[in-house]
């Protein structure tokens, strides 16, 4: 439980960083409001870009491009996992076959080959981003809840309730969701920190919204950058998205597992 | 093991069919992009009766069935259509980049491999260790792959004189000898294979680590030791050998992450790999080099998950035996 507060606390002041720099500090993240490539001042807390748009700012604003998104992924991955998951789980027969083998489908397809295919066809906006993530990310969550779901078919009272003639959506509503929700949402947890990375990855091929400020398109511009190698300019430039990047992902892992722990404890 | 086998054809019927289905649904057209591909500034467009002749040149104004009917005939004679970018047929560019992908990947597999069973047999002759090991590769794992290799290009790579930047073998490099040409190519590989195996290895130690754990429980360990045998005979023949199976059907089982891996941290060191190939191809919307490099993966991946299943099957057969 210490854990989880910690871990929660971590976030949050990063969170309270970020939206700082996002309303309160002065520089535009889109805008150059320096010079080029200017190093770290009072002035520019992280130094400018090559065209002069400062790295804070735009790091500020990344955080919650990448966090939207990572949210967006979830919650559509949450409910399609759990939608599928349950009914599969639930009715069984025919239906179960065919969530199953979908299930197996979308975990059997390497998963950046075919956001690459997918990102390069249907277009580079952030929607289609999370679209993309999210048909990649609900099998997992589905094969979890499927399981749950079939272990708590057999147990006495949810075959009185039916009995009853309870339906389906009463049951989940009164008798599954409180062993299938916590389950669902820690899952969901942890696609919003995989698709944080699978965002940035393809936001580094130059597959996603190339207008949004995200952490994967300043590296991208960073690393194009030519001569960088040589400078010292990638200290200012690149490692604070990488940096950021990594701390987020990191913290939202970290909780995903205190949250797991926790509750496996619980049970 | 029947199942198994109708699941994944069945997997790979889909893909096919989705991965022939996705260029065909998408809005732009190779033609459109053409005349900027070349890199240089030209205003040049096509007229739209020079278009309608590259479409039906390529067989793209026939009906669907028929396009899908031929692809598959084309691609059981092994022809996966010719490059339009690259003006190359798609096979021979794939066979040509293939190997170094395959290089980079199989190295990190089989490096984090060997790394991660042997912490996690450290980790069980000192406990101390085994603490801290496990928070740190737990946070390692986590990381992305195309983040860490970044990060190894930066902080070490542009600070050491003979380590490369970039590329598979250095341009225009004239050898002496074949070893010359091997300690060049394995210089080049260096970071990038560092790059998969720090992300890929804690994986491996979890596997490992896990399934030492179990055998250590089994009854026949306890009967090791009260004939007195040596810990090290133990721990060669007995919980070695019998944990081994998990570990390499996890070989094949990470082939799926790490391909991705692969393809994004070659782009990170422009590496003449499936991955920079296939950045290329999207770019200028190379239909058919599209489908080849996802269709080649996606095989790769298939039969790997094939041949985890196959271990597995044989692992549960041999501990059915031994009970």
């Amino acid at each position: 439980m210490k854990r989880i507060v910690l871990i929660s606390l971590a976030l949050l002041l990063l969170s309270l960083l970020f939206a700082w720099g996002l309303l309160f500090y002065p520089m535009d993240s889109r805008l150059p409001s320096g010079a080029s490539l200017e190093a770290p001042s009072g002035e520019h807390w992280l130094g400018t870009d090559n065209l002069g748009i400062d790295i804070f700012a735009q790091v500020s604003s990344g955080f919650f491009h990448s966090l939207s998104i990572g949210l967006a992924t979830a919650l559509t991955a949450f409910l399609i996992g759990g939608a599928l998951g349950v009914a599969a789980g639930y009715a069984g027969g025919r239906t179960d076959l065919l969530v199953e083998f979908l299930i197996n489908l979308f975990l059997s397809v390497p998963q950046l080959p075919i956001m690459i295919v997918a990102g390069a066809f249907f277009g580079q906006s952030s929607l289609n981003i999370i679209c993309i993530i999210a048909a990649f990310s609900w099998a997992p969550i589905a094969k979890q809840v499927r399981a749950r779901t079939m272990s708590l078919r057999k147990s006495g009272y949810l075959v009185l309730a039916k009995s009853y003639g309870g339906r389906l959506w009463y049951l989940f509503k009164t008798h599954m969701s409180r062993d299938i929700l916590p389950l669902l949402a820690i899952s969901a947890l942890a696609v919003t920190g995989r698709a944080i990375v699978q965002e940035s990855s393809l936001a580094f091929l130059g597959l996603s919204d190339p207008l949004a400020k995200s952490w994967g398109l300043m590296i991208a511009r960073c690393t194009a950058f030519k001569g960088i190698y040589f400078t010292n300019f990638w200290t200012w430039w690149l490692l604070p998205p990488v940096l950021a990047l990594v701390l987020s992902t990191l913290l939202l892992r970290l909780l995903t597992r205190a949250l797991e722990s926790y509750w496996l404890e619980k049970e | 093991m029947k199942k198994k086998i109708l699941l994944l054809l069945c997997s790979f019927a889909v893909i096919y069919l989705v991965n022939f289905t996705i260029p065909r649904l998408m809005p732009g057209d190779p033609f459109d992009y053409q005349s900027a591909a070349a890199g240089e500034e030209s205003s040049t467009e096509m007229t739209e009766e020079l278009k309608e002749y590259l479409r039906s040149y390529y067989g793209l104004d026939k009906p669907f069935f028929t396009q899908l009917w031929e692809n598959i005939k084309a691609n059981l004679r092994g022809d996966l259509g010719y490059s339009i970018h690259y003006k190359k047929a798609v096979s021979a560019l794939l066979l040509e980049r293939l190997p170094w992908t395959a290089l980079i990947m199989f190295s990190a597999l089989a490096l984090s491999l060997i790394l991660g069973t042997s912490l996690a047999l450290l980790g069980l002759r000192r406990k101390k260790l085994e603490g801290g090991l496990y928070a740190l590769l737990s946070l390692l794992g986590e990381l992305p792959h195309f983040l860490v290799g970044i990060l190894l290009l930066f902080l070490v790579a542009a600070r050491v004189d003979w380590l490369p930047l970039s590329g598979a073998v250095t341009a225009f490099g004239i050898y002496y000898s074949e070893w010359d040409w091997i300690e060049d190519v394995l210089l080049h590989a260096l970071l990038p294979v560092a790059a998969m195996t720090l992300v890929t290895a804690p994986g491996f130690y979890f596997t490992a680590r896990a399934s030492f754990l179990s055998i250590l429980e089994r009854p026949y360990i306890l009967a090791a030791k009260a004939k007195g045998l040596k810990e090290g005979r133990i721990r060669r023949h007995y919980i070695f050998r019998n944990a081994l199976p998990p570990i390499v059907a996890r070989f094949f089982l990470s082939v799926g992450s790490a391909i991705g891996g692969t393809m994004l941290v070659e782009n990170v060191f422009a590496y003449p790999g499936l991955g920079t190939v296939m950045r290329e191809a999207v770019k200028y919307r190379d239909y058919p080099l599209i489908q080849g490099v996802f269709l080649l993966s996606t095989l790769l991946v298939l039969l790997s998950l094939f041949a985890a299943d196959l271990i597995n099957a044989a692992g549960d057969r041999r501990r059915g035996e031994s009970l």
